[in-house]
Parts: structure tokens; sequence; C-alpha cells
């Protein structure tokens, strides 16, 4: 059952994942990989929410699998950030790839924070 | 009009033929097919039906300032780009492999469980097992194997983009840092218990 709740999750957030990095393609036209860095903030915020929320006692053990592991943990990646972060060095863009690193460290911690301190006033 | 700075662009409904993979039976010159491919022009296949090679120089002039003579072209679309299929197939393919790839991941950890509060070291391990196969596999992808067009969203935007995650990190480091008792360092927990006595 747990494992059919994850499926589902992750079949919402990858295809969220690749529509999020088409649009922002599409939009900006730069080479900082702002998709990836978008889904990734959103997610952490997302996964601070359910946590704060869990720690509060809202959020049982199947939401967490639908929306933590299944949803934020397949709309976020790692492997695509270090990617596309190794791409931007092989192309001589060394100060975006490091921005993108800092960016993406910095950005998903504080939505975290973020997500989590508010979970918690939300329903603690 | 394709904006010539970002040939990535896609429009809402892309149309599948001009993006095909060129195939290397018709082709009369596989090898600048896959340096257009190397070198990320993009725009002269999502352009330009009929395979120009990439040094062709666009016809229309920048429209918000020329690049620079020295910078590069813009980053190559290298994840989840489809070559050809309909936006729907794309968007299956990428469920399914994300499905597949969070699956691989809730099963690793509850083969390796790790406590709340201890070092995720299930999260680190499948992160750095995820980055070298999309690693492999985009090498593998770009010199050696022709792959069927939704291969590669299917393997590296679906499986191993699933599979990874960031937002486990983020939250992780925020639960390990608002725990009031102070929990041992991620060396500590690497050991067995057994061992350490």
């Amino acid at each position: 059952m747990t494992w059919l709740l994850v499926i589902i999750g992750a079949a919402v957030g990858a295809p969220l994942r690749y529509l999020t990095d088409q649009r922002v393609r599409a939009r900006y036209a730069t080479t900082f990989p702002g998709g990836t860095f978008l889904v990734n903030v959103v997610g952490s915020l997302a996964l601070g929410l359910l946590t704060g929320a869990a720690l509060a006692g809202a959020a049982g053990s199947r939401w967490q699998a639908l929306l933590g592991t299944g949803l934020c943990g397949a709309l976020t990646t790692y492997s695509t950030f270090s990617c596309e972060t190794l791409r931007l060095t092989e192309t001589h863009r060394r100060r975006r790839a490091a921005a993108n690193v800092a960016a993406t460290l910095l950005a998903g911690l504080a939505a975290a924070f973020a997500g989590a301190t508010l979970g918690r006033a939300l329903w603690g | 009009m394709p904006d010539p700075h970002h040939p990535t662009t896609d429009g809402p409904d892309p149309d599948p033929g001009p993006e095909r993979t060129p195939d290397p039976g018709s082709g009369s010159d596989p090898g600048s097919a896959r340096d257009a491919l190397r070198s990320g022009a993009a725009g002269a296949r999502a352009g330009a039906p009929d395979t120009q090679p990439a040094a062709k120089p666009h016809p229309q002039a920048a429209p918000h300032g020329a690049r620079a003579a020295g910078e590069p072209a813009p980053l190559p679309p290298f994840l989840g780009r489809p070559r050809t299929g309909t936006r729907w197939q794309v968007l299956a393919v990428v469920a399914a492999g994300g499905a597949l790839g969070a699956s691989a991941r809730y099963g690793a950890g509850l083969l390796w469980p790790t406590e709340p509060d201890a070092f995720p070291w299930t999260t680190l391990c499948v992160n750095v097992v995820g980055c070298a196969l999309i690693g492999i596999f985009l090498v593998v992808l770009q010199e050696a194997w022709q792959a069927p067009p939704l291969v590669r969203p299917f393997v590296a935007t679906g499986v191993l983009g699933g599979f990874t995650t960031f937002s486990t990190y983020a939250a992780w480091t925020w639960s390990a840092s608002s725990t009031t008792a102070r929990s041992p360092p991620p060396w500590a927990t690497w050991r067995s218990p057994r061992w350490r006595r």
C-alpha cells in the first residue's frame, strides 16, 4: 500500500518537474538552469511544510509516503542539478556553476526552514 | 520564430517532425549530426526541417543584442528533451520512470533504514549513485548509443530524476538543526555499535 502511494506521488511529481523545466526554458532564455532550481526550492518548501505538519501530528505516514517520498522526492532532483552544474563548468561558465550550487543550496534550505516553521505554526 | 539565443524553446505543442533524431542510415554525414548534437546546436534541428549543418549562421540578427564573439553557444538541451514523440508520450514515460526511480529510492530506505536523527546515509548514497548513473548514461548516449527517442526522458528525467532527491536533504537539515538533543556526528553513526565498543 505504501509502495502504491509512493508510486502515485512520483508519477505526478516527475512530470511536474519536466513541465516546469520546459516552461522555464521557454520563458527565460538563459543558461542558468532555472527550472531545476525552481522545482528543488518548491519541493523543499513543500517537504518542509509536510515535516512541520508531521511533527505536529497532523500528517500520518501515508501522507508522508504520498507527498514526501513520492511527490516531493520525485519533484526535486539531485542528478539533474549536478549534471547541469557540470555542464556549466564544461562550457566555461564557472561563475554560473558556482552560483547555481550556492543558490540551490541556500534557497532550498531556506525554503525547507520556512516551510517547516510555517507547518508547525499552522498545524502545531 | 525560434529565438536564436535559446534554441531549446519549446512551443506548447512541439511538432515532432523536425525534431526527429537524424537517421544514421539515411543521413549523408552522421558525423556532422553527432557534432551538432555535441555542440548543442539544437536550433538547426528544431528550426530547420532540412538538416542543415550546425555551423550555418542564423539569417536573422539577434533581437536582444548579439552575443559577444567569444561567448559560447547556449547550453545544449541534454535532459528530458524529446527528440520525437508527442508531449503526452514524453509525459507518460517521465511519469513511469519517476515512479520506478522513486520506488527504488523508497526500497533503498527500507533496506538500509536510518534513524530520523541520524545522518541520512541512504539518501546520500542514493544521490551519489544516481549522479554517477546519469553521468554514465548521458555519455553513453552521446558517444556510443543511438537510443530510441523516448529513452532519454525515461531514464534521465524519469528514473534517475525520481531516484535522486533534493528536498530530503533540505528537510533533514531542518530536523537535525531543530532537535534539542545533540545528535551524534555522522562518523559516529557510520560504524556499527559493536565495532565502537
